[in-house]
Parts: C-alpha cells; sequence; structure tokens
C-alpha cells in the first residue's frame, strides 16, 4: 500500500502542472489543447485516486502518511517546538473527498471547455481552475491542521480569482463581478480567523498540528478499545520508542479518558474540555465562512456572478464542501464536545431553513440554486453536528453530483438563452450560427433591449421541448434534491433525517427534535422551488424570443450533464440504509436508468414533450445508433430485474458502503438503520411540496406583469417579497458593519490622518521648524561664521606664505648660509656636553 | 719641541696663508696657484700622517688634474678679471664671519676638552687559529659554542687565522664529519653527538694567539700561544715560538745547533715542559739547523730551516702516527710547523690600502667607479650645443608671466567677485 | 705604528681654520668659479681630518674615505664646470647673483 500511497503527491503536483503549463505557454496553444492539458490534469489526478482507492480497499482500509520529498522538515523550528512536516494522508476520508474533487472536476473541465469557448483569457481560467483543483487536494490530503489551511486559503483565493474572472465586463457588470469576488474572499477571511484561532489554540493544547501520528490506528465501533484513537505499534516497525508525541486526535482520547487535563495558558488555566469546546467553536466560525452558513454565507449568493462552471465546481461540489470535511476529520474533537456540536446543529438547521424559505422568491436561475446550496450544507453540517458524519459526508458526495449537474445545467441553459438572444436581434445571420462571439452577456453590438437578462427565469419557459438532453438531465438533479425515491438525494437526505431522529429520541438530544422538525420543513421547501424552477424555466411556453431560439447545448456541455445524472442516479447506492434490501434498490436504479438511456431516442423525446417551435433541426436518426440505445436500455432493464429477483447476483452488495469505508478513518462513525416511517414521510415531504409547487405555478407559471403566482396573491405577497429580498441580510450587514466601518475608516483617513496629522503636524512642528532651523543654520551660522573663519585662516595662510615666500631667494650664497648656520647648530647640540665642562 | 712639531706649524702656515691669498686674490689664476700650493702643503700633512700612498694621490689626482681642469675651465671663461659689483647680500659677509668666528671657537673648545688624543683605540677583536697536535687522534670538528671553527683538522693540519668575537667559549671538540664535501653533515650539537672533549676557552680582545689541541686522545688539552703578528722592528728578523706538545716525555730543550761546531750550539730554549710554550725568540731569517733533546736523548733534528712566515712561527714537538708495523712502535717523534698566518701589512702602505680597498670597501670601490662614469656623460651631455640653446631660450621670462606674477594679491577677500587683478597693488616681493 | 708625535688635536684644529677659510670663500665671492674652489678647500680641510683621525685610530679605513673623497671630488668637479661652462654660454656671466631664474 505504501507503493500505491506514494503516488499521492502526483494528485496535488498535476494540476499545479497542468496550471503552470497553461499559466506559461498558454499564449501558444489552441483552446482545445489548452482544455485538454487542464482537464487531463485532473483526470489523472482521479485515475490515480481511484487507483488508491482500489488499493486501499485491498489492503484493509489502513491509513497510509506519505511524506513527498524534498518537504519532510517544511516548517522545523526545533526552538519553538515547532516541527510541522508536508505530511500526506491517504485514508479513506482524503480519498472520499479527492474522489468527488477530482471527479467532479474533470467533469466540470470538460463541461467548461465548451462554455467558455472565445472567452479572451480562455488559459487563464483553466489556469485558475487547476489551481483550484491542487489546492483543494492540499487541504484533503494534508495530515496537519497547517496544510490543511493552506489548502484552505488557496481555495479561497482560487475562488476570488474565478469569481471576478470577467472583472472587465462592459457597462458596469465588471464592478459586480468584482465586488462580488472581494466579498466572498473578505467573508472568507472573518471566517478564516475563527480556524486560524482554532489551530493556535490546537498548537497550544497539543503541541502539534498533526491529526495522527504515523503509528496511529483508529479503532472500529464494536472493537473492544479503550479510546477511538490508540497508539499501535505495526507490526514490523520495533517500536522506536523515540517521540511519544501523539497527534491531536489521539492526545484528545487520552487526556479524555484520563480526566483532569488542565491547558495551561500562562496565566490563567483552563480545564480540557473547555478548551475543546472553544477549538471547536472557532474552528465552526470557519466553517461558516467557507461552507456558507450563518452568518457568513452572504457570499455565496453573489458568488454566482462567476461563470457557471465555478459555480458548480467551486461554489455547490467541492469547496463549500470544506467545511463539512473539517468537522468531520476532527470528529474526535466534537464528540468531545457535546455543545459545539448542538451549537452546529443549530446553525444548521437555521441556514437550512432560512436559505430555502429564500431560494423560494428568486429569480435568477443560479441564485435559486445558489440558496439551494447554503440550505443542502446546512443539511451536511446539522448531519455533521448530530454525530451523523458519514451521513454528513453521503450528503456531501450526492449533493455534488446532483448539484453539479444542477448547475451545469444552468449554464447550459443560460448559454442556450444568450445565444437565443443573439439570433432572436441577429440581423443576417443564419440561423443555428452559435459561433462568432466571445464574451457571454455581453451586449456587444447589438443595441437591443439594455437588460436582457439570460439568467431571469421570467425571461425563460418552454425549454423542454428546445433543450431536451438538459431538461432531462436537469429534472433528474432536481428530482433527487428533492429527495424521490430512489434517486440519491432520496438516500442521503433520509440519512440526515434518521440521524436527527435517533438523536431526538434515543439519544435524547433537544437538537435533535429541533432539527427533525425544521430539516423536514425545509425540505418541502426545496422540493417547492426546485419545481418552481422547473415549472418557470423548461415548462410551459417561451415567455420571451431568446427562449424560443434557445438551441441545445454542444456535446462537450451535454456529455458532463449525463455523466452527472448517471452518477445521481446510481450515487445512492453507496449508502443503502441498513434495513433495506440493497440488492432491491440496486434493481430499481438499474431499471430506471434502463428508461433512461431511452431518452436518447427523439421518438421518446418527441412522445413525452411534444415537437419544439420552431422545429430544431434533428437528423435523422441513424439505425444502428436506435439499435445500440435500444439494446443498452434492454440490458439495464433485464439486469435489473435478475439483479432484484436473483439472489446469487446482488448477495456481494454491501449495505451502508460508505460506513463501512469511512469506519477507518473518522472515528465515531455510525451506521443507520433504515426508518420505514420516517423515509415516507420524507418521501411524501417531497412529492407534496412538487405538487403544491406545481399547483400553484398553473396553468402559468407567471402573474401579470411578470409577477410571481405568490407575488400576485395578497396572502403570500409579504412572505414572497421577503423571500425576493433575500431577507434582507445584506442590507443588515452593510447598515451594521459596513456603513459604520467605512465611515470609521473615512474619518480616521480624513480627519486623523491626514488633517491633523499631515496637514496640522507634519506642516507646522516638522515643515516649519525645520525650515527655520535650517535657514539658521544656512544664513548666520554657515556663511556668516563658518565661512568668516575659513576664510580669515586662509588669508592668514596667505599672508605667512608671502613672508616665508622670502625664504626662497634664489641665491646660492644664502642657500650656502643657511647650510653653514645648520652646521653650525648641529654642531653645539652635539658638543654641547662637552663645551659644558 | 720636536722637529715635526716645528714642521708642522711651517707648512701649516703655508697652508694657511695660501688659502687666505686664494680666497683674496682678483685674479682666478692666481686663486687656483694658490689654491694648489694649499693642496701641497696637505700632501706634505699626509706624509706625516703616514698616508704616502694618499699623499701621492693627492698631488695626482687633486693638484695635478682637478686644478688643471679648473685651469682649463678659467682660461676657456677668460674670467681672470672679474668685475667687483655690488653685492647684492651684504649682510652676509658679516654673518659668514660670525658664524665661523663661533664655529671657530667650537671646535677649539671641543679640541681642548675632549682630549682628542687621549682616546683610547678600539680594541680589536681577538684573532685565533687552531693545531691539531694529537696523533693517534682522528680527524675532528672544532666548535665554538654554535659557531664551527674547524672543519675535518687531521693531525698535523691548522686552521686560517680567524676574528671571533670576545668572551667566553666552550670549546667542544667532535669527531669529524666525513661527508663535508657533500654538504650533508649534520650539526653535531643538534643531534646531541657526545663530544671528544669540552674545554672551555676564553677570548679577550686585541689578543692573537694560536689553540693547540694536544695530548693523547684520553688526555686533551688546550694550549694557548700567543701570537704577535706585527711587523718586527727589524726587517731582517723574525719570531719563533716553540711548544712541547709531546706527551709522554719530560722537559725538553730547543738547541739551535751549529753543524761545523757542536760547542757553538745554543739552547734557544731550555726545559719546556709537556704543554708549554716558549717566549717568542727573535730570529735573524738564516738557514738554521734545530735540535730537540730530552736529557741528553735526540728527540728530533731540524735541518736547514728557514723562515716561511713574515712576522711569527710557530713549531710544535709533537708525535706522529705511523702505520701500524708488528713490534714497532707507532708512534714517532715530530714536528710541526703550520702554515705561516698572514700579518698586517703596515699601516698606510699601499698594500694595505690596496687590500682594504679591494676586501672590505669593494662595493663602494664599484659604485665610485660607475659614479665617475656617469659624470663623464654628464658633464658631455651638459655642454652640448643644443642644450644650450634650449636653456638659452628657457630662461627667457615673458613680459606676461612677470605681470601676472606680480600681481598675485596677498590678500585673499572673503567675496571672490573682485577682481583677480586689482590695479595699483604694490609688488608683493617680499625680499 | 709610531705614536704619534704630532698630537692630532693639532691637526684637526688645522683642518677647522682652512674648512672656516673655503666657507668664507663660498659665502663671499660672487665668482662662481671661485666659489667652486673653495668648495675644494674645505674638501680638503676633512680629508686632513679624516687622516688625522685615521692615523691615530691606526684604522686604515680613515684613508680609503678620504681615497674616494678625492675621486668625487673630481667627479663633483668635471660635472660643476661642465655646468659652469653651459651657464657661461647661456648668460655671458658667471656672477652667481645673476644666477637667478626664480620669478616671484
Amino acid at each position: 500500500m505504501e507503493v500505491i500511497a506514494s503516488f499521492v503527491p502526483l494528485v496535488v503536483i498535476l494540476p499545479f502542472v497542468g496550471a503552470l503549463i497553461n499559466l506559461f505557454l498558454g499564449r501558444y496553444m489552441s483552446e482545445k489543447l489548452i482544455g485538454a492539458v487542464a482537464t487531463t490534469a485532473a483526470g489523472l489526478a482521479f485515475a490515480i485516486a481511484a487507483v488508491m482507492t482500489i488499493g486501499i480497499t485491498a489492503h484493509g482500509y489502513e491509513a497510509t502518511v506519505v511524506n513527498p520529498p524534498l518537504l519532510d522538515s517544511w516548517l522545523y523550528i526545533p526552538s519553538a517546538a515547532i516541527d510541522i512536516p508536508w505530511q500526506m494522508r491517504v485514508d479513506t476520508l482524503s480519498l472520499t473527498m479527492m474522489l468527488v474533487v477530482t471527479g467532479v472536476g474533470t467533469l466540470i473541465h470538460l463541461y467548461a471547455i465548451g462554455y467558455m469557448h472565445g472567452d479572451s483569457r480562455f488559459a487563464r481560467f483553466f489556469v485558475y481552475l487547476n489551481l483550484f483543483l491542487a489546492f483543494m487536494l492540499i487541504l484533503v490530503t494534508g495530515n496537519n491542521f497547517l496544510m490543511m489551511f493552506v489548502g484552505w486559503e488557496g481555495v479561497g483565493l482560487c475562488s476570488f480569482l474565478l469569481i471576478g474572472f470577467w472583472f472587465d465586463k462592459k457597462h458596469g457588470e465588471g464592478w459586480k463581478n468584482s465586488n462580488a469576488a472581494r466579498k466572498a474572499f473578505i467573508v472568507n477571511r472573518v471566517g478564516d480567523f475563527g480556524l486560524l484561532m482554532a489551530i493556535f489554540l490546537i498548537f497550544w493544547t497539543f503541541g502539534t498540528l498533526d491529526y495522527y501520528k504515523p503509528n496511529e490506528v483508529l479503532h472500529l465501533e464494536g472493537e473492544p478499545h479503550s479510546a477511538a484513537v490508540d497508539t499501535l505499534i505495526r507490526a514490523g516497525e520495533g517500536g522506536h520508542g523515540g517521540s511519544s508525541q501523539k497527534g491531536v486526535f489521539a492526545q484528545t482520547e487520552a487526556w479524555l479518558a484520563e480526566g483532569g487535563h488542565i491547558v495551561s495558558f500562562g496565566v490563567f488555566e483552563l480545564p480540557f474540555e473547555t478548551v475543546i469546546t472553544l477549538i471547536t467553536l472557532f474552528m465552526l466560525i470557519g466553517v461558516t465562512g467557507k461552507s456558507a452558513q450563518i452568518p457568513l454565507f452572504v457570499w455565496l449568493p453573489d458568488a454566482m456572478a462567476g461563470p457557471t462552471p465555478v459555480s458548480a465546481l467551486i461554489h455547490a461540489a467541492t469547496m463549500v464542501t470544506a467545511g463539512v470535511y473539517l468537522i468531520t476529520r476532527t470528529s474526535v474533537l466534537y464528540h468531545a464536545a457535546p455543545l459545539s456540536s448542538a451549537i452546529v446543529t443549530i446553525i444548521g438547521i437555521a441556514t437550512a431553513l432560512m436559505a430555502g424559505f429564500i431560494a423560494l422568491g428568486q429569480w435568477d436561475i443560479k441564485k435559486v440554486l445558489a440558496y439551494s446550496t447554503v440550505s443542502q450544507l446546512g443539511f451536511m453540517v446539522a448531519a455533521v453536528g448530530l454525530g451523523g458524519y458519514a451521513a454528513g459526508m453521503f450528503h456531501l458526495i450526492t449533493h455534488a453530483f446532483f448539484k453539479a449537474l444542477l448547475f451545469l445545467g444552468s449554464g447550459s441553459v443560460i448559454h442556450a438563452m444568450e445565444h437565443g438572444h443573439h439570433h432572436a436581434h441577429a440581423h443576417g445571420h443564419a440561423e443555428g450560427d452559435s459561433h462568432g462571439h466571445d464574451d457571454h452577456g455581453e451586449q456587444a453590438d447589438h443595441g437591443h433591449d439594455e437588460a436582457f437578462d439570460p439568467q431571469d427565469m421570467r425571461n425563460m419557459g418552454g425549454l423542454a421541448r428546445r433543450m431536451p438532453i438538459t431538461f432531462v438531465t436537469y429534472l433528474i438533479g432536481t428530482l433527487a434534491l428533492a429527495g424521490i425515491f430512489p434517486l440519491a438525494g432520496f438516500w442521503s437526505k433520509d440519512e440526515i433525517l434518521g440521524k436527527a431522529f435517533n438523536a431526538g429520541f434515543n439519544d435524547g438530544k433537544i437538537e435533535g427534535f429541533l432539527a427533525l422538525g425544521v430539516l423536514m420543513v425545509a425540505a418541502g421547501f426545496t422540493a417547492f422551488y426546485m419545481w418552481r424552477q422547473i415549472k418557470l424555466v423548461f415548462l410551459g411556453v417561451p415567455r420571451t424570443e431568446a427562449a424560443a431560439a434557445a438551441p441545445e447545448s454542444s456535446p462537450s456541455m451535454t456529455i458532463p450533464l449525463l455523466v452527472l445524472a448517471a452518477l445521481t442516479i446510481f450515487g445512492g447506492a453507496l449508502n443503502v440504509p441498513l434495513g433495506v434490501s440493497g440488492v432491491l434498490v440496486l434493481g430499481v436504479l438499474f431499471i430506471m436508468a434502463g428508461f433512461w438511456l431511452l431518452w436518447a431516442l427523439p421518438g421518446v423525446r418527441l412522445f413525452f414533450i411534444g415537437r419544439a417551435e420552431p422545429v430544431t433541426s434533428q437528423p435523422t436518426v441513424n439505425p444502428i445508433f436506435r439499435l445500440i440505445v435500444l439494446a443498452s436500455s434492454a440490458a439495464f432493464i433485464l439486469s435489473g430485474a435478475a439483479i432484484m429477483f436473483v439472489p446469487s447476483l446482488g448477495a456481494s452488495y454491501q449495505l451502508e458502503v460508505l460506513v463501512l469505508w469511512l469506519e477507518h478513518s473518522v472515528p465515531y462513525t455510525k451506521g443507520l438503520t433504515l426508518n420505514p416511517i420516517l423515509a415516507i414521510v420524507a418521501l411524501s415531504v417531497g412529492i407534496a411540496g412538487i405538487l403544491l409547487a406545481q399547483r400553484v405555478y398553473s396553468p402559468s407559471a407567471l402573474a401579470e406583469g411578470n409577477q410571481d403566482i405568490l407575488e400576485a396573491q395578497p396572502s403570500t405577497r409579504a412572505a414572497f417579497r421577503l423571500s425576493n429580498a433575500k431577507l434582507y441580510w445584506d442590507e443588515t450587514y452593510g447598515r451594521f458593519i459596513e456603513q459604520p466601518y467605512n465611515r470609521a475608516a473615512a474619518w480616521l483617513a480624513n480627519k486623523l490622518d491626514w488633517e491633523f496629522w499631515h496637514d496640522r503636524f507634519h506642516h507646522t512642528v516638522f515643515r516649519d521648524f525645520y525650515k527655520r532651523a535650517a535657514d539658521f543654520i544656512a544664513t548666520p551660522v554657515d556663511r556668516g561664521a563658518i565661512d568668516q573663519g575659513f576664510l580669515r585662516i586662509a588669508r592668514g595662510v596667505a599672508q605667512i606664505a608671502a613672508r616665508l615666500r622670502g625664504v626662497q631667494t634664489g641665491y646660492v650664497r644664502t642657500y650656502v648660509f643657511t647650510m653653514l648656520f645648520g652646521v653650525v647648530l648641529v654642531m653645539l647640540i652635539l658638543l654641547l656636553p662637552l663645551l659644558r665642562q | 719641541m720636536t722637529f715635526e712639531l716645528l714642521l708642522f706649524i711651517v707648512v701649516a702656515a703655508v697652508a694657511i696663508f695660501s688659502a687666505a691669498f686664494m680666497l683674496v686674490s682678483r685674479n682666478a689664476v692666481h686663486s687656483a696657484l694658490f689654491l694648489v700650493v694649499n693642496l701641497l702643503c696637505v700632501a706634505f700633512f699626509y706624509l706625516m700622517l703616514s698616508a704616502p700612498f694618499l699623499a701621492m694621490v693627492q698631488i695626482t689626482v687633486y693638484a695635478g688634474a682637478i686644478m688643471v681642469l679648473f685651469m682649463f675651465v678659467i682660461m676657456l671663461l677668460g674670467s681672470e678679471r672679474l668685475g667687483g659689483g655690488t653685492a647684492k647680500y651684504g649682510w652676509l659677509a658679516g654673518g659668514a664671519i660670525a658664524l665661523t668666528t663661533i664655529f671657530l671657537v667650537v671646535v677649539f673648545v671641543a679640541v681642548v676638552q675632549g682630549q682628542i688624543g687621549a682616546l683610547e683605540p678600539q680594541p680589536q677583536p681577538p684573532q685565533a687559529r687552531f693545531v691539531h697536535a694529537v696523533a693517534n687522534a682522528p680527524a675532528v670538528d672544532i666548535y665554538l659554542n654554535n659557531q664551527r671553527v674547524a672543519a675535518d683538522l687531521s693531525y698535523g693540519q691548522s686552521t686560517a687565522l680567524q676574528r671571533l668575537l670576545p668572551g667566553d667559549y666552550n670549546l667542544l671538540i667532535f669527531e669529524a664529519c666525513t661527508l663535508e664535501e657533500r654538504g650533508l653533515c649534520p650539526n653535531p650539537l643538534e643531534i646531541g653527538a657526545a663530544p671528544l672533549v669540552a674545554l672551555p676557552l676564553s677570548l679577550a680582545p686585541d689578543s692573537t694567539a694560536a689553540y693547540l689541541v694536544a695530548g693523547t686522545p684520553t688526555d686533551l688539552r688546550l694550549l694557548n700561544v700567543p701570537l704577535d703578528l706585527t711587523p718586527p722592528a727589524d726587517e731582517n728578523t723574525f719570531r719563533l715560538t716553540v711548544v712541547h706538545a709531546l706527551p709522554a716525555y719530560g722537559e725538553v730543550n730547543f738547541i739551535q745547533q751549529d753543524l761545523a761546531d757542536a760547542a757553538r750550539s745554543t739552547v734557544l730554549a731550555a726545559n719546556l715542559a709537556f704543554g708549554e710554550a716558549s717566549a717568542p725568540l727573535t730570529l735573524r731569517r738564516d738557514t738554521y739547523d734545530f735540535l730537540f733533546e730530552n736529557l741528553g736523548n735526540r728527540l728530533v733534528a731540524l735541518r736547514d730551516y728557514s723562515a716561511r712566515a713574515r712576522t711569527h712561527e710557530l713549531l710544535i714537538l709533537s708525535a706522529a702516527p705511523v702505520p701500524v708495523v708488528e713490534g714497532a712502535p707507532s708512534l714517532r717523534i715530530d714536528y710541526i710547523r703550520p702554515s705561516a698566518p698572514s700579518a698586517a701589512h703596515e699601516y698606510g702602505s699601499p698594500q694595505q690600502i690596496g687590500i682594504e680597498m679591494l676586501t672590505t670597501y669593494l662595493l663602494p670601490f664599484q659604485l665610485v667607479a660607475l659614479l665617475l662614469l656617469a659624470t663623464m656623460v654628464g658633464a658631455i651631455m651638459l655642454t652640448r650645443e643644443e642644450v644650450i640653446r634650449r636653456e638659452r631660450q628657457r630662461l627667457v621670462v615673458s613680459p606676461a608671466i612677470k605681470r601676472i606674477n606680480r600681481a598675485i594679491p596677498i590678500n585673499v577677500t572673503a567675496s571672490s567677485t573682485e577682481k583677480v587683478l586689482p590695479s595699483g597693488e604694490a609688488e608683493p616681493s617680499a625680499d | 705604528m709610531q705614536p704619534p708625535t704630532v698630537a692630532t688635536e693639532y691637526f684637526v684644529v688645522l683642518s677647522a681654520v682652512l674648512f672656516i677659510m673655503g666657507v668664507l670663500g663660498v659665502l663671499v665671492r660672487r665668482n662662481a668659479i671661485m666659489i667652486f674652489m673653495s668648495v675644494e678647500l674645505m674638501l680638503n680641510a676633512a680629508n686632513l681630518a679624516l687622516v688625522a683621525f685615521a692615523r691615530q685610530w691606526g684604522n686604515a679605513g680613515g684613508q680609503l674615505t678620504v681615497f674616494f673623497v678625492i675621486t668625487i671630488a673630481a667627479a663633483e668637479v668635471a660635472v660643476g664646470l661642465a655646468l659652469i661652462v653651459a651657464i657661461f654660454r647661456t648668460k655671458k656671466s658667471i656672477d652667481i647673483d645673476e644666477l637667478n631664474a626664480m620669478q616671484g
């Protein structure tokens, strides 16, 4: 396993290399090549992660710590007892994250090739994407908190770069993008403060930042053990009792077991449990920043200003999940601080509810998805707060699939809307000509309706017929998000609800009850606003010419959609809870997939959706293609049936795969037995949400004047308006934080610094005094006294010289006389003692 | 008042008067001739001072060459008659007389008080030579403290006369190192070799002596034989010292034999014990027959002995080794006549001057020769025509330069805007 | 070496007197050649003193020094007279008071 795991540095290096290649050679490469390099980097990273996954499975899920060469002593300050190596950890949790990040990342890279086609800074985009991937991988593969923080900051940076990618958009739009980028960065920074405090406390308390030292193992549930994490001397390693330094989690367990450990802070002391609570609370601040919880979620909706692939990758699938990963990784700490876990849960459920409510009233297609992301993150955070670490990770994975799918789908829709807009107002442009413009959203030289927003759902409608592939994948994503059986979202959401139920009814925690209730309501909201979106965007009739002219997207965009849709369908099989016949589920999924495959046939589409007007030119279907589709569909259906009814085939199917998988790297991971009543209630809530939305938004999706139906009805108008105004979060922050801050800054700058310090103090005190002193020194002192003195000296010297010049007579005889004089003098001196006698 | 003193006074008066006339004379030729007279007086003084060679040189070079050169130039320049002219520096004469008077007074007082004549001459460093007079002893190296004074000295050999520093020494005799030619002899003191004998020796200044290593190999002695190397009063005589260095023999008589008439043999030195040296005998230069006898036994005879040294001869009675023959004694009585040391020449003689010049003063000699060469070349070059012409041109002072130089002001004013040549400035000459 | 009969002091005094006269000659006379001859007189006086002392000590080095002095005096005379000839040719006068080219 060591050999396989030793490739993990490559996982980080490959995206870096890709970024570097695109950075330096990007200007010489074609778009396809750039995209290929970036996607290959991500793909290779995924391949390595996959190989490592197979490897770790074959080796008993043992974690491996890898020291990349050359970075052994990354931070080594012996005098301060700091020894933080650049160590990477390959265990099931980090592999999970790696797979999700690189897998979804690769698909989105592929998607972005088509989406960003024609952009003037095409290469730069992929540089940033690869860079993001590299940093995210550092975050998840780090074996200590500092590496995680490096990755944390790095993804924050890349998020900034990517959100503000179109900072030069015309008509003032560029400012919006850069403002959004800065907002994301700064709000993240507030969260980073919390994380840093937590890291400082960890270092102070434990003396190390490593999660686990290389010779520690986790004990699984059910094993007789004293602590969840223990030090074990591996067979073969004759105990090098050198460092008794344990990793953070091992020390936590040890100290909790012995009890009564005190942490000294110099002037005061705190019991260990309190310190743990402090650490976890500080970390929670960081999590709220990165994972967009209350109160630091405000950056996420604004971040939709970036290109859609960015939204999909970063703000749906990967970066925002860093917070959930963090809590999962530090499960030991949270398990030891029940108060913090409760607060985590409360924040999670509050966020879920609030964001779900706001999503109801949004008009922008991506804003809906953004708030949906915030809401789903609240689900995940609540799950890990309740101790359901596997549940939270499960939802993370499935959410990554279908949220990415939804975002990419929305991107496809937006792309189509733009194209449709161009062609609807094109003069002399051939229909179907979808090339020839560069920036997305640019109004270019058409000069038509100044504010046509291709992302506004009020301008869409009836796109199902125009974009069938996008429609069906979007539909699958929506159903998954709403928690409809047997798609992935159903299973993960049910796991979370089940955890909440257990926490409330079995463990007696109050937050469990709260979570159950609130999350149910939030699930209902989810179903409602997602179906509302389907109604507004895809169903009905096109409300604008742009919508009427929107074409289906190119395969480079639709293929990732299809792949993600497949993952969404089968994603649930990852962690079927106990008590369910997994075989049955698998069979159903196969059958479903088989039917879904039929959608590839135009005839099927025609039957279900109807003809699109005007007719999109569809080439006649290749009979061989039709045969292949039919055959594979039949194969799936039949195999599904076979799995269901032939016992031996599905016998090896494991339930709770993810739990088993994560057990080995996340202490206190527990499995879940399905509560059928809960499942049915959740399902019915979801279905009810959909039906309600269907009922509300029929017959037409909008009321007169492009108003929302709910807005039109007086009973729900206030609520709708509140939701549309995003609960005035931004305005509140602006009023109570930004404005006072700006005013204080302005006062400090203008009044204090400029007027007082600079004008008054500098000018009066320094400058004037200095000038007067200099004048004084210059004129009377320098010119008067010093100059005069030197002049007098010079004059004196000249006079003396004139007198002395007389000695040089030029006459030999005087010289001889002088010599004689000298001789006599010398004689006198020499013979003086003699003469004295 | 000896004759010499009288002579001295007369010649001194002549010298002074001639010098005075030389100074006063208006005619340059007369002055030169008076100077010649002065030089001749000085040459006479040199003769009085036992410097005959120098006197001749003085006459030849000074009076004969230099004054002739002066004559040439005087004639060339035609300056027999000199214009009077007022001396520009009238005060010079008075000042000169004053200074010279002081000078004279100082010298007089110094001479009177300083007791020049009574000063003792500096002591000369001692001179020594070493003689090996031990039969059956191997060749030796002789060290005085750390200094090797004799190398590979075998029986009967002696070193040359060496000047050494006065003081007390430790005479160390080592076996000679046979690798002398190859220069590989180590310092026996450094390698801690044991000397054959170590004897104390003290050298006094102004002493000249020969040191004999005599005795038997087991009983070595150092014999100090003083030498007198000054030239004898009578040129025809020489000094002879006889040394008894024959071990195991009693008192020895040294007899000058008259082979024709045995009764006319004279005992020159009687009852010389072993290790004793006779007093220096002064003998006429002639051919002699000498005899060493001990209690009536003839020890060794010397036939047709004539002195080789100029001043002091050394004759050592000793034993010489013979090749070992069965039944024959291993020693036979013999004598040693060390080679003659070099004597000093007479003071002031050309020989002494020549030897001194070419040994001690060789470097100044060469340098002065080079100087003369340079002088010749220089004199020729100086009198070339173009040099004269160029100098003539250079010495002409342009009126502009005269004006500018006159105008350099002594008082430099503070402000630099004043004119450099203010009008009406007085002559800045301070002399 | 015989003991000196005429004491060295006499020679020294004589040497001083001759030296003085030479100095006076240098200072008083204006003819360059006269000055030169006075210099020769001074040199001789010094030589005399040297030889006197050499005899007193019996050191031949004094005589040798005199030897060198004579030699160098000869050289000096040669060069000096050449200079005088050259100057005479230039300035047509050997009055040293006129041999002043300083212009200050």
